[in-house]
């Protein structure tokens, strides 16, 4: 069965995303490959390690946080 | 010379330098080689969406062999600057974080009533903490206290080139605190730094001054000499000031 498109917030951008994808494919649908070093992500304020990337549901109204590292002081 | 003890590891450079500003990516890369910076500070933003541009800094910083110290830059909050921490960590793959709860924008200088809380959060959470602070004693006293690794006292504002502006209580701080003192923020050129090594600090970490000099690549070498001159001459011990001459040449044997 078909899921409904639900609203979640990417990087404080809300987006309309499938309400049936994981985490993993949610990253991969953003242009990223998921084995890529350096990157990480936070769904409502709370880390989730790459190894649980695929188990993580996106419910509506998640807050999704992608970073990585920039040039600092 | 005996290196910087950071947490477990030790470090052979006494300076830490900073990746930002450069006029470009290659002469960061330049500038932080010249420097022999054992650590790189970084910071942690959100990655731009539908930008396949994004550099890998991580990567390259790697493939140096640098040891990567993310940074909490921008953070307000203690909450904010956890959360920055938890995902470096995850990014980055170290435990290592510079922490930065930041008071006013003006000023940048730290909001002491979340660092505190903020580093102890962090401390318990496994983290080695590296905290930029005030260089007030009494923080620094408590940053120790919970816990953290080293503390980071500010000599002026980041970024404002202004030198060590209060000297005598940098002197209490290293007096006071058994972990090394990094001084962290204003130095501006070479003496500043040798400044602050001469009164006994472990390290200098600084980015503006490299990387806004005319010449970032070589103000990173005379950082790197000025950290090893100030480190050597406050080992040697230096002579007490006086007011008056104290003559140098023998004074028996003189023809008059």
């Amino acid at each position: 069965m078909k899921k409904k498109n639900i609203t979640i917030s990417i990087n404080g951008k809300k987006q309309e995303i499938s309400g049936n994808i994981d985490l993993l494919q949610l990253i991969g649908s953003l242009g990223f490959d998921p084995t890529k070093p350096g990157v990480a992500v936070a769904v409502n304020c709370e880390v989730v390690p790459q190894k649980m990337w695929s188990e993580t549901r996106i419910n509506p109204d998640s807050e999704i946080e992608i970073i990585h590292a920039v040039q600092g002081g | 010379m005996e290196g910087l003890k950071i947490g477990n590891r030790v470090y052979s450079s006494r300076l830490l330098i900073g990746s930002s500003g450069y006029p470009n990516f290659n002469v960061m890369l330049k500038a932080i080689e010249m420097s022999e910076a054992n650590i790189v500070t970084v910071a942690i933003r959100r990655v731009k969406l539908n930008d396949p541009s994004n550099e890998n800094l991580y990567s390259i910083l790697k493939e140096k062999n640098h040891t990567i110290l993310p940074n909490t830059a921008g953070c307000y909050t203690a909450k904010d600057a956890v959360l920055t921490a938890q995902l470096a960590r995850e990014a980055l793959g170290t435990d290592l974080i510079k922490l930065e709860v930041i008071g006013d924008d003006q000023t940048l200088f730290p909001d002491v009533e979340q660092l505190i809380p903020a580093a102890s959060e962090l401390i318990k959470d496994g983290f080695t903490v590296l905290p930029y602070c005030n260089d007030d004693p009494i923080t620094c006293k408590k940053l120790e206290d919970v816990g953290c690794a080293v503390v980071m006292p500010l000599g002026a504002p980041i970024g404002s080139g202004a030198g060590i502006r209060n000297p005598y209580n940098i002197q209490i701080i290293r007096d006071i605190i058994k972990v090394p003192v990094i001084v962290d923020a204003g130095v501006g050129t070479a003496s500043d730094a040798t400044v602050a090594m001469e009164l006994g600090c472990d390290g200098i970490l600084l980015n503006t001054a490299v990387a806004k000099a005319r010449n970032p690549v070589l103000m990173a070498s005379a950082m790197r000499k000025a950290v090893e001159a100030g480190r050597e001459a406050f080992l040697s011990g230096r002579i007490p000031q006086k007011l008056y001459a104290t003559a140098s040449s023998p004074t028996e044997g003189l023809i008059t």
